[in-house]
């Protein structure tokens, strides 16, 4: 895995994910940032990354939005919610929509770990 | 006090202790005196709207300045900027209203979460909402949680 892109509106939030991403061993990722769903679906067009870790809310674009986008362009990479909405309806639509995994927050590194050791087994 | 809002209460201090535990590195969150029907001043913090066709409340987290940044600094794991501290307190109500979504499901399973506003002075509530404010310690920190309960019409 070389590039992963965190989208998140808060940047109190892409720091925390991007420290647990490190703390994961993902350390020598190279790690892009955007601020909601539109600037999420322009970074992966621009830089085809590896992992996109994206929150559920945001402004202008959610998350689940930029996921239906990336459907429509027929391009989804490995992609994973990390999102206060832990509901089981938000977890079903998000599996259905083409999400390998949804971590609710607060989550820990082992959250992150065994989320994206579950989405290579796959 | 009826028992929506205590729901709303128990499920709003459940929320904040798991964040407390999990996200902060506390030892986990606790009420440490009785409920009080007006918000606190002189805070800092954030609320966010939970609103669903059976209930509805805006939820806040503040305290005063020097405890948001420390909370912040918790958080984040730095030293924080006040532009740093305002976006992880936005980040920690946002955290604990999904945590309160999960736990009021039974309740109204139509809640929906909205986005995190900031508050600076005193949280007040709209028409028709009934203040419920409740002093907690995250770890050895004073906090409140307040909540804008939704009267029935």
């Amino acid at each position: 895995m070389n590039r992963i892109l965190i989208i998140d509106d808060s940047k109190a939030m892409r720091m925390i994910v991007a420290r647990t991403v490190r703390q994961a061993g993902f350390g020598d990722c190279t790690i892009v940032e955007a601020t909601n769903g539109a600037e999420g679906l322009a970074a992966v067009r621009a830089q085809a990354p590896d992992l996109v870790l994206c929150d559920w809310n945001m402004p202008e674009m959610s998350g689940y939005d930029l996921l239906e986008a990336l459907n429509a362009d027929g391009n989804v990479p490995p992609f994973g919610f990390i999102t206060s909405e832990g509901t089981p309806d938000i977890k079903i639509k998000a599996l259905k929509a083409g999400a390998s995994f949804l971590i609710v927050k607060p989550f820990t590194v082992a959250a992150l770990q065994d989320a994206v050791r579950g989405m290579k087994a796959a | 006090m009826s028992s929506v809002a205590d729901a709303w209460v128990a499920a709003t201090l459940g929320a904040a202790d798991e964040l407390a535990v999990t996200a902060l590195g506390y030892s986990g969150a606790r009420t440490v005196a009785d409920r009080q029907p007006s918000a606190p001043v002189g805070v800092l913090g954030a609320y966010l709207p939970l609103i669903g066709a059976r209930a509805g409340a805006h939820v806040g987290i503040v305290a005063e300045p020097s405890v948001a940044t420390a909370l912040a600094e918790a958080l984040l794991g730095c030293t924080p900027t006040e532009e740093d501290t305002a976006d992880a307190m936005a980040e920690i109500v946002n955290i604990v209203g999904g945590g309160v979504k999960s736990r009021l499901v039974e309740l109204d399973s139509t809640l929906k979460l909205g986005l995190p506003v900031l508050v600076e002075g005193r949280l007040r509530s709209f028409a028709r909402q009934q203040t419920i404010s409740v002093p907690i310690e995250m770890g050895e920190l004073p906090v409140w949680i307040v909540i804008l309960l939704s009267l029935e019409e």
